[in-house]
């Protein structure tokens, strides 16, 4: 999984946004450590304090927590990890209507277009 | 921290003449088997060319020592090499005195390689070396101990005036330092008017009664080197003192 | 711990009649990484030579970590040159040994690991290494170091955009983290990402000082596009300001 970093936005959101991703993928599993702040900055390429930002970020929305021994957990909490993964889910919805409509398509017909890929 | 820069300092000296020295010293020792051995032979032997050489290397080694002294402060505290000198959390006058004391031991270097040369030279065997009156050598240098405190008093003369010839070399190149363009010319310049000021310097010392009085050749002995050495001593610290300052105020690596 | 690890008040800096800085007035915090962006001739090498002490100023004061430029800001210090600084007869083991002589701070198992990762062999002489590899060197002293402050002047402008990722991120996983990095350069679409503050210098004055997400967040636009806009904006300006 890459960094898809968007230099014309602020950074930090943009990498908190990718870490939930990768947390909701599973590609930090719940309950495991996460890499140490200097190694994901290091991974992306930017600043230990954007990436710190980022992580304080996830803390807030309860994705992860501190650890005095071991750094970050992801959390095991599969209630705020559905959530998470909802709202995700949410904005590639969004995403998808916006990219529909932007074709000139109506939200009905866009659903509909999809109904058919489906089946 | 000024032995540390000494270390490195003479690690580069050393680095350049060991190969110079031992080069001069060898063809001596190639002369020594040589040079007196066929004495009857008329045609133009190898010995000639050797003694050429050897004339070259030591003219060489004495040429290359003063190269050696200009670049190591031209480019090593004002070229490229500066930026690494000058970085280091040492004072400018340490760096100025490391490269002093290592341009004045390398001159004292060359100036004991050109002596003890010739001596190699001469066909001497060990066993005349053994047969040398030496005990009598010290028995006499025992009796007359000033003999050795002139012989120290010269070797410090010597010292000076190579630091005085050399903080003549390091206030030029400061000076051509100091200006953005021509710094060669002006440091050619700056050398000739040093040298000048100094000239000046000395006569006008000499007319002073007091100076002449100290200066007697009738007590010429242990005490009249020492006060040379101080008159040259002088003029060369001051020229020290004012490379410092430019180094320390004036410092300009573009 | 004080506030700013770097100050500047009033510095002016000329060579001759041209002026390079023109009443630069500079505070720097310390545990950041810091862009000084310009264009060629903008005074960015300028006012890096005068924080290490190799130009003294025309006039005004500059502080790094509360001293005047000596000894001891030197000592907290790490500088890497915009050219080659060594004699060619050294190895790179050479130049490791003066470093830790000299430098407190300087960690010499650090520099070979960090020689092994780039790929350099440092018991090999300087004088039969690429211009690249004698770059690398330079990069390994100067951050196996744990300086307060890492003046890098232009350190990814010689080199390929590979190795550019590869610098900066060198850069980023060995240098101390309560130290600050200022990183001059013209290449701002390469290093963005890595800053956390950037300044724009322009014909010796600093136009602009801010945090990048902030120019991000106000502008909505990249800093590499805010700084196209602002330098392309009056081409023809002359030097009345």
């Amino acid at each position: 999984m890459d960094w898809k970093l968007d230099n014309n936005r602020p950074i930090w959101p943009q990498l908190s946004q990718q870490l939930a991703r990768r947390i909701i993928a599973g590609v930090y599993p719940p309950g495991s450590r996460l890499p140490a702040v200097r190694e994901l900055a290091a991974e992306a390429g930017v600043n230990p304090n954007t990436m710190q930002r980022a992580l304080a970020q996830l803390e807030q929305e309860g994705l992860a927590r501190a650890d005095r021994t071991a750094g970050r957990l992801v959390t095991q909490d599969f209630a705020v990890l559905e959530a998470a993964r909802l709202r995700e889910a949410e904005a590639v919805i969004r995403d998808y209507f916006e990219a529909m409509s932007s074709l000139g398509y109506s939200r009905e017909r866009a659903v509909e277009l999809l109904k058919e890929e489906f089946q | 921290m000024l032995f540390k820069l000494l270390k490195y300092d003479f690690r580069a000296m050393w680095k350049q003449f060991s190969l110079i020295w031992g080069a001069a010293l060898a063809l001596a020792l190639v002369n020594r088997f040589t040079l007196f051995r066929d004495k009857d032979n008329s045609l133009f032997t190898n010995s000639e060319v050797f003694m050429l050489a050897f004339i070259g290397v030591i003219v060489a080694m004495f040429v290359i020592a003063v190269i050696f002294v200009v670049n190591r402060f031209s480019k090593g505290l004002l070229g490229n090499e500066g930026y690494l000198m000058h970085t280091l959390p040492v004072r400018p006058w340490q760096l100025v005195a490391s490269k002093l004391i290592c341009g004045i031991v390398t001159w004292i270097g060359c100036g004991a390689v050109a002596l003890l040369s010739p001596v190699l030279t001469i066909p001497l065997n060990l066993a005349d070396l053994f047969q040398f009156p030496w005990t009598d050598l010290f028995r006499g240098i025992l009796k007359h101990p000033d003999t050795i405190l002139i012989l120290l008093e010269f070797c410090l003369l010597m010292a000076s005036s190579i630091a005085l010839f050399i903080s003549v070399m390091y206030l030029s190149m400061a000076i051509g330092h100091l200006f953005s363009r021509h710094r060669k010319l002006i440091c050619t310049a700056a050398f000739i008017g040093l040298y000048i000021l100094l000239v000046n310097f000395y006569s006008r010392i000499a007319s002073i009664s007091l100076v002449q009085r100290l200066m007697r050749i009738d007590t010429f002995g242990a005490g009249a080197m020492l006060k040379c050495s101080l008159f040259v001593l002088v003029p060369a610290l001051a020229f020290l003192a004012a490379v410092c300052w430019i180094l320390e105020n004036k410092l300009n690596l573009e | 711990m004080r506030d700013y690890l770097i100050e500047c008040r009033e510095l002016y800096k000329s060579y001759g009649l041209r002026p390079a800085l023109r009443g630069v007035n500079l505070d720097i915090g310390p545990g950041r990484i810091v862009g000084l962006l310009g264009p060629n001739g903008s005074g960015k090498t300028t006012l890096i030579k005068l924080l290490c002490g190799l130009l003294q100023p025309t006039r005004g004061t500059l502080a790094v970590d509360g001293q005047a430029i000596g000894p001891y800001t030197k000592s907290v210090v790490s500088y890497l040159p915009d050219r080659m600084y060594f004699a060619d007869w050294m190895k790179a083991t050479d130049l490791f040994d003066l470093f830790r002589d000299f430098y407190a701070d300087f960690d010499y198992e650090k520099a070979i690991a960090m020689c092994q990762s780039l790929g350099v062999e440092p018991r090999d002489r300087l004088k039969s290494m690429s211009k690249g590899t004698k770059e690398k060197v330079q990069l390994v002293l100067v951050m196996a170091r744990s300086a307060k402050l890492y003046l890098l002047d232009e350190p990814i402008a010689g080199v390929d955009p590979a190795a550019r990722d590869f610098i900066l991120r060198t850069i980023l996983t060995n240098y101390n983290e309560e130290g600050t990095v200022l990183i001059s350069t013209h290449l701002i679409s390469d290093v963005e990402k890595v800053l956390d503050e950037a300044i724009f210098l322009k014909e010796g004055k600093i136009s602009l000082h801010e945090t990048v997400d902030n120019i991000r967040e106000k502008e909505g636009k990249s800093v590499d596009a805010l700084f196209r806009e602002i330098f392309r904006a009056e081409p023809m300006e002359g030097g009345a300001f």
